[in-house]
């Protein structure tokens, strides 16, 4: 072999053993690189896995969590429901009572007795009437109305009661109503006469020789309910406590004027539900301001209202009613209440038992009285009921609830009217009157 | 310094030198490595100083030059190894001002431990590229010769201007391309 080959050969050699040198650094860092990837394959797997188990986990915790706020908020809705019944019907045998009591001979301790009587028990009431709305509203479970009804019609019915009221401290009470003012408005009417009422007996109870004032004014957009008083005027202080629930600005006062102290409360959120706005000041000594601006909705007469108890209390019609309540004290106030106004009456005890006389039995009656809440048949099953048989028959219902939605219920059910209670004697007479009137004609 | 840079390196001087040249520089080098240098490997910098030293002092050509179409050559390699990089773009400005942020911050994925240089754009605009590049190691031309070498690749004809803003430890040199 000659030097070139020789030379060219050991080039060779040392390429190829660099080569394999190269090489076999290649396939060792091959090797790290592998073992390095199923390491993290690994890892990743594991990490995927503890994601799944945890995600099952979470879901089904979310998922019995969201049946218990489920289950809660029915129970409080049940329970706000059931409470309101059971408050309101004893509390509808007093009232009952009193009623009749009234129309007894009495001497003068005794009538004076009865009134305490029946003012503590109005006041009773109205105290309930508070709890269970501040409740509902804290179970979110109040629900506003969005009905058309008449809106100067509602503001004079609201002036009317409060007139008594205004004189017995020797105020002046003054309405001013913009003339741009609708005369019907889509709302909730039984809300606005709850705030209108808590702001004016707010006002007329803390201002003695003074003046009250309901300013109602209109934009396009809005509709502002002002009432302003000459009273006392409440300081800077007891202003930002005025809305929490439970504080009668002094404690006296709560004494001296008696109050919930939720009034104000359930007012805030009643027109905060209606996507209203509060507002509100006082002066010291001065007087005090308070109103609020709700959007205003243009409404139209509407033949849905049900029918208004405007017919004069007559006392000569008398009619064979049939009374229908479950509880044992509304069915004895009932009769003794409907017996005074000399009409014959024939009680029954349940909504099966008032389908059984009237339909099985045939008996013959100008108007029946239904409670509307009974136990396993409610009052609008029961009439639904009785309605296949009888369509002209009146049937009033007898309800603690007034919403607008409990009424047209009421209607739904084939019902013709309906009345709250508890109830005076003069007003189941009006209604008695006004449906047997119209019967006849 | 990845080892795909000296097998390159190596491979253009087999080609351009001859298998003979090749071996030689490695012989004479005494390096550390051998000379035995894969792809996927990581190797002291200076080995490749060290080779391209004793190619000049074989060949005549300066360092500088020998670096500058290395740089060139490298460039075309990584079109045919990477295409993934050059696909996206149209013309040499863009690429190079991706660099740092496409292609280095990719490679620093799979081998952290990477040291690269960095490119900063200062400015750009149809016709010009100021670009300064900053390394701790001495191979501005190699970037010099990439830069042509991708202006080759593209069909552009560009002028490179350098301004050396070196210190002791860091090599910075300010790169400013003109469209010609």
């Amino acid at each position: 072999m000659s030097l070139e080959e020789s030379k060219s050969k050991q080039v060779s050699l040392r390429r190829f053993q660099r080569e394999r040198i190269a090489r076999k650094e290649a396939e060792k860092l091959l090797e790290q690189k592998a073992l390095e990837l199923f390491e993290t394959n690994n890892s990743l797997k594991n990490l995927t896995n503890n994601q799944d188990i945890l995600i099952k986990e979470r879901t089904s915790e979310l998922e019995i969590a969201k049946n218990e706020a489920l289950s809660a908020s029915q129970a409080k809705s049940e329970f706000v429901a059931v409470m309101s019944h059971e408050i309101r019907t004893p509390i509808n045998g007093v009232i009952g009572a009193l009623s009749l009591l009234r129309q007894r001979k009495l001497d003068s301790e005794e009538v004076e007795l009865l009134e305490m009587a029946e003012h503590s028990s109005e006041v009773l009431l109205a105290i309930i009437n508070d709890v269970l709305d501040f409740s509902k509203i804290e179970a979110n479970k109040m629900l506003m109305e969005n009905v058309s009804f008449d809106l100067r019609k509602n503001l004079s019915s609201v002036y009317s009661s409060f007139t008594d009221r205004a004189a017995q401290q020797n105020n002046k009470l003054i309405f001013n109503i913009d003339e741009k003012t609708p005369q019907y408005i889509i709302s909730d009417p039984l809300r606005i006469t709850q705030i209108l009422n808590n702001f004016l007996s707010n006002a007329i109870k803390f201002t003695s020789n003074g003046e009250v004032s309901l300013d109602v004014n209109c934009t396009n957009k809005n509709i502002s309910f002002c009432i302003t008083d000459t009273g006392l005027g409440i300081s800077e202080k007891d202003l930002s406590k005025l809305f929490n629930e439970f504080s009668q600005v002094d404690a006296s006062t709560s004494r001296n004027y008696g109050g919930t102290g939720l009034g104000l409360t359930i007012s805030k959120k009643l027109i905060q539900l209606m996507k209203g706005e509060l507002f509100y000041s006082s002066t010291k000594n001065v007087g005090s301001s308070f109103g609020m601006r709700l959007p205003l909705k243009t409404g139209a007469e509407s033949n849905q209202q049900p029918v208004g108890l405007h017919c004069q209390f007559d006392g000569r019609g008398i009619a064979k009613i049939l009374l229908v309540d479950d509880n044992e004290i509304n069915l004895r106030i009932g009769k003794k209440m409907l017996e005074s106004l000399n009409h014959i009456v024939t009680t029954a005890s349940s909504g099966q038992q008032a389908i059984d006389i009237l339909i099985e039995n045939k008996q013959v009656f100008d108007l029946v009285l239904m409670d509307c809440q009974m136990p396993n048949m409610d009052g609008f099953e029961a009439t639904k009921t009785i309605r296949k048989g009888l369509k002209s028959l009146p049937i009033i219902a007898l309800t603690a609830n007034t919403s607008a939605q409990d009424k047209r219920r009421a209607l739904d059910s084939g019902m013709n009217d309906f009345v709250t209670k508890p109830y005076k004697l003069n007003k189941i007479q009006n209604t008695i009157q006004h449906w047997l009137t119209k019967a006849a004609v | 310094m990845k080892g795909i840079v000296f097998s390159e390196f190596l491979e253009l001087v087999e080609d351009k030198f001859g298998f003979d040249v090749a071996d030689e520089i490695i012989d004479e080098s005494d390096l550390a490595s051998d000379g035995a240098y894969t792809e996927v490997g990581v190797y002291d910098h200076k080995e490749l100083l060290t080779l391209v030293t004793k190619l000049s002092e074989k060949s005549g050509v300066t360092v500088e030059d020998l670096v500058k179409t290395f740089g060139n050559y490298l460039l075309e390699r990584f079109v045919v190894k990477f295409p993934q990089y050059f696909k996206d773009v149209n013309n040499s400005f863009d690429f190079i001002d991706r660099v740092e942020s496409k292609i280095h911050v990719e490679v620093k994925k799979l081998y952290p431990e990477a040291k690269l240089p960095t490119f900063t754009t200062n400015y750009k605009d149809e016709n010009k590229l100021k670009i300064t590049y900053e390394s701790t190691r001495p191979f501005s031309a190699l970037a010099y010769g990439m830069m042509m070498g991708c202006a080759n690749y593209y069909g552009e004809s560009i002028e490179i201007v350098s301004e050396d803003l070196s210190t002791t430890n860091v090599t910075k040199v300010s790169f400013t391309l003109n469209k010609t």
